[in-house]
Parts: structure tokens; C-alpha cells; sequence
């Protein structure tokens, strides 16, 4: 029979049975290494970042309270991760609070459909030429269906903060596709 | 499914073997660390009991709410002598 998330952690957490430690790793191995590797862009960084994941989710299991899904919890401990060791390597105190602080407003929103419309290939180049911080949020919003709330409880942001980095990520996004593809066709 | 959906399958489809003992890696630690919880949580009132008497304190531990000299062979409460509870008043 198979389990739920909720009941697979309630087993793990009442008998330590690697059976349920092996179950909900390799529920999420895979998504959790396409991510590191997404953010990273290095297999041997995404290998030990991953490793380091599921050591802070094993850790923190118990604190799991069920308020999001089990999944939202465990992609905002890797995007959080992820993150943060970027930061770490390039030495810089945020990749998300002056530039959600000091950018101008933006008058016009890029629709959805904007960005849901490339083709997936376009939207792989889109996505590696933005910054990081954006490329994480437009992930959260539009592959892991995370609400806005979601979000800015897994990135300790306001949800103010969070749309205006949506918005921004959006406008980010579609510049550079106009830029890369656009004037490639013309 | 949406194009970044899609686009997350197909990055499955080309994403390198997870390494196998990452899983393995991270039971060990997992063990190793309940293994020291554990250790701590039975000898840390020690630790402390030497580390008191070895800056000149003197280690006196409550009764543990079994008497020793009731005679009676039946628990107490602490500093009652009562069996089942405390004096009144």
C-alpha cells in the first residue's frame, strides 16, 4: 500500500525505519537534484548541496507542521539552500533584498501568458540568462505552483516583496527573450 | 502541464545519475547524530556533576521520589515521608 507523505513521516518519525527514510527519498531525490542542478549549474556542488538538503529535511521533520504541502516544504528547503550558497560564493549580503528594495516600480505586468507561451527550449536560454534570484521565484510560482504566500513564507519576504520580485523576474524574463530570440527572427 | 512543467521533465530526462550513497550518507549522519543525542542525554547530568565539583561545588541530587529510609518498601514523595504525597500545611 502506498502511503501519503504525512503518513510516511508520521511512521519515520515514531520508528525510525530507514523503510520510510528510503520511501520519502526517493519520492523527491530527483526533484530536489534537478533543482540544485538548475540553480547550481554544477553537478558536484548539486551532489553535495543535495546531500545537505535531505540531512536538514531529516533534521527537521518533526518541525514539518502541515501547513503547506509536504512537496512546498521541501522545494523551499532547497531553493532557501540553494540560494543561500550562491550568496555565499559570490559574497554578497542578498540575491534578492536591494534589488526588491531599490529598483524603480514598474508600470506595466508581464501577462502569464508571456512567459507560459515560450517554447520550452526558449524558455530553458530564458531562464539561465536571468539572475538566479529570479529564475528561483519564476520556478517556485510556475513549476512548483507555489501560491505567492508560499513563497514569501519559504524566502522570509513580505508578500508585497514577493510579487514586486515576480513582477520583476517577469519583466526580466521577457527582455531577454525579445533580446535573444526576437531580433533573431527579423 | 505547463512549459516550465515540461521543460522540468525534460531536464529529468537528461539530469546525471543521482550519486547512490548520498541517501546512504545521509542515514549514517542521521544515525551518528541520534547516536550522540543519546549519549548526551544519558551522560550530560554527569558532565555536569564533574565539571561542578572540579570548580569546588558540592553535587547533591534531589531525592528521585523513592525513599530510602521509609523502611516501608513503598515510593514517597519527595521530603514528605508520606507515602502517595505531600504533608498538608
Amino acid at each position: 500500500m502506498k502511503l501519503s507523505d504525512e503518513e510516511l513521516i508520521r511512521q519515520y518519525l515514531e520508528t525510525q525505519n530507514s523503510r520510510y527514510f528510503d520511501q520519502l527519498y526517493t519520492k523527491y531525490a530527483t526533484k530536489v537534484f534537478s533543482k540544485c542542478i538548475s540553480l547550481l549549474k554544477e553537478e558536484a556542488a548539486a551532489q553535495d548541496a543535495m546531500q545537505d538538503i535531505f540531512l536538514k529535511i531529516f533534521l527537521n521533520l518533526s518541525k514539518f507542521g502541515g501547513k503547506s504541502k509536504f512537496s512546498t516544504w521541501v522545494y523551499s528547503i532547497t531553493y532557501n539552500y540553494c540560494i543561500d550558497l550562491i550568496r555565499k560564493k559570490k559574497k554578497v549580503g542578498s540575491i534578492f533584498s536591494d534589488e526588491i528594495e531599490n529598483a524603480p516600480d514598474l508600470a506595466e505586468e508581464v501577462p502569464d501568458s508571456a512567459l507560459l507561451e515560450m517554447e520550452v527550449k526558449k524558455l530553458k536560454v530564458v531562464l539561465e540568462k536571468i539572475p538566479v534570484g529570479d529564475k528561483a521565484v519564476l520556478l517556485m510560482k510556475y513549476q512548483d505552483d507555489m501560491s505567492i504566500r508560499e513563497i514569501s513564507d519559504s524566502l522570509g519576504k513580505s508578500e508585497s516583496a514577493i510579487k514586486m520580485k515576480l513582477k520583476r523576474a517577469k519583466h526580466k524574463a521577457q527582455k531577454v527573450y525579445e533580446e535573444t530570440f526576437k531580433h533573431r527572427s527579423l | 502541464m505547463n512549459n516550465f512543467q515540461r521543460l522540468e521533465e525534460e531536464e529529468f530526462e537528461h539530469l546525471p545519475n543521482i550519486p547512490l550513497g548520498v541517501a546512504h550518507n545521509v542515514h549514517n549522519s542521521l544515525d551518528n547524530m541520534r547516536t550522540m543525542g543519546n549519549m548526551v542525554d544519558l551522560y550530560i547530568t554527569k558532565i555536569v556533576d564533574v565539571f561542578v565539583m572540579m570548580t569546588g561545588g558540592n553535587v547533591e541530587r534531589p531525592n528521585n521520589g523513592f525513599s530510602h529510609t521509609s523502611g516501608h518498601g513503598s515510593p514517597t514523595e519527595p521530603d514528605s515521608g508520606i507515602p502517595g504525597g505531600p504533608a498538608e500545611g
